[in-house]
């Protein structure tokens, strides 16, 4: 009889014992799970990037009203022959277009990378960031300075 | 007698434990959930706002993308104001605010085109998209953000 309830009372001990254990790793399972991607911010920097590049590219300068998208082809064809305030289309087309990212992302502390390739004036153009460390938000846009010839504009938006 | 009563008292700790931490987690979800809707909402918003043919700028019938004409912003915005005009686009934003304004050339340029604030809100969000203003009168396209604000609970 003695031996018999002893045995139930291992048994009650080890019932507890398998539902600590479940719940300990339902908990650690549930704890180390990774943030899930949030697919909604995810697709506000996408259309956020594709926004901000073609904006940016059609937007009338003080330069002899030339849009930035002229400025950087003349600057990536020529390395700068029209001048705009005593200054060269590369430089100039460079002050605007951080003046507009002073006005964005710059205000809304959002970091962010912009790269631009295909042309060496426009390879030399410095906008003092960094590649983004981590995971990021990539727009690249093709931009045709003549047949055969085309630059490319590249932003991340870092997370 | 005591025995039992351990047993009872480890038993329904375990399940106290158990519900409370069940209902942290599906809490934690709601939360979640509810402010990925909400982000869904102002994402719609801002959306539904780029593309208002009241806005656009169309060129002998074709729409330009990313666009809106200064001058129609104007004028939208001054009849917008009237909560009769707020209501008729209340099915397209809801509960939200959004404004347009110009970061280059000039910053003084700011219209709100739509407002409509709930008495009561928990939850800020901001969705903010670069746009293209165009001055039909000067053929310029200034740089300009759109500020989509939605409220949620």
């Amino acid at each position: 009889m003695r031996n018999k309830r002893s045995q139930m009372e291992i048994m009650g001990l080890a019932i507890i014992i398998i539902l600590i254990s479940l719940g300990l790793l339902f908990a650690v399972q549930w704890m180390l799970k990774a943030p899930p991607t949030k697919p909604v911010q995810r697709a506000k920097e996408s259309v956020l990037a594709a926004n901000f590049l073609n904006t940016m590219l059609g937007t009338t300068t003080d330069c002899n009203k030339r849009t930035i998208r002229e400025l950087l082809q003349d600057c990536a064809l020529t390395g700068g022959v029209t001048k705009c305030d005593g200054q060269t289309s590369c430089t100039y087309v460079r002050s605007i277009i951080q003046k507009l990212f002073d006005e964005t992302f710059k205000k809304w502390n959002m970091p962010y990378h912009i790269a631009m390739t295909g042309a060496t004036p426009i390879e030399q153009l410095d906008f003092g960031t960094k590649p983004c460390p981590g995971e990021r938000e990539q727009k690249t846009h093709p931009l045709p300075v003549r047949p055969g010839f085309e630059i490319t504009i590249t932003l991340e938006i870092c997370r | 007698m005591f025995e039992t009563i351990g047993v009872l008292v480890v038993f329904f700790f375990l399940l106290v434990g158990g519900t409370t931490f069940y209902f942290k987690i599906q809490e934690s979800a709601m939360q979640k959930e509810l402010v990925r809707q909400a982000q869904l909402r102002s994402l719609q918003a801002a959306q539904r706002a780029m593309f208002l043919p009241e806005l656009d700028c169309s060129f002998v019938s074709i729409q330009r993308e990313n666009c809106f004409d200064r001058l129609k912003l104007k004028a939208f915005g001054s009849v917008s104001q009237s909560p009769k005009t707020a209501q008729s686009y209340f099915g397209q934003f809801g509960f939200a605010t959004v404004i347009v304004r110009e970061a280059y050339p000039s910053t003084d340029f700011i219209v709100t085109i739509y407002t409509s604030i709930p008495d009561e809100y928990g939850k800020v969000l901001l969705t903010q998209t670069p746009v293209l203003l165009y001055d039909p009168v000067t053929k310029d396209f200034g740089f300009g953000v759109m500020e989509v604000t939605t409220y949620a609970e």
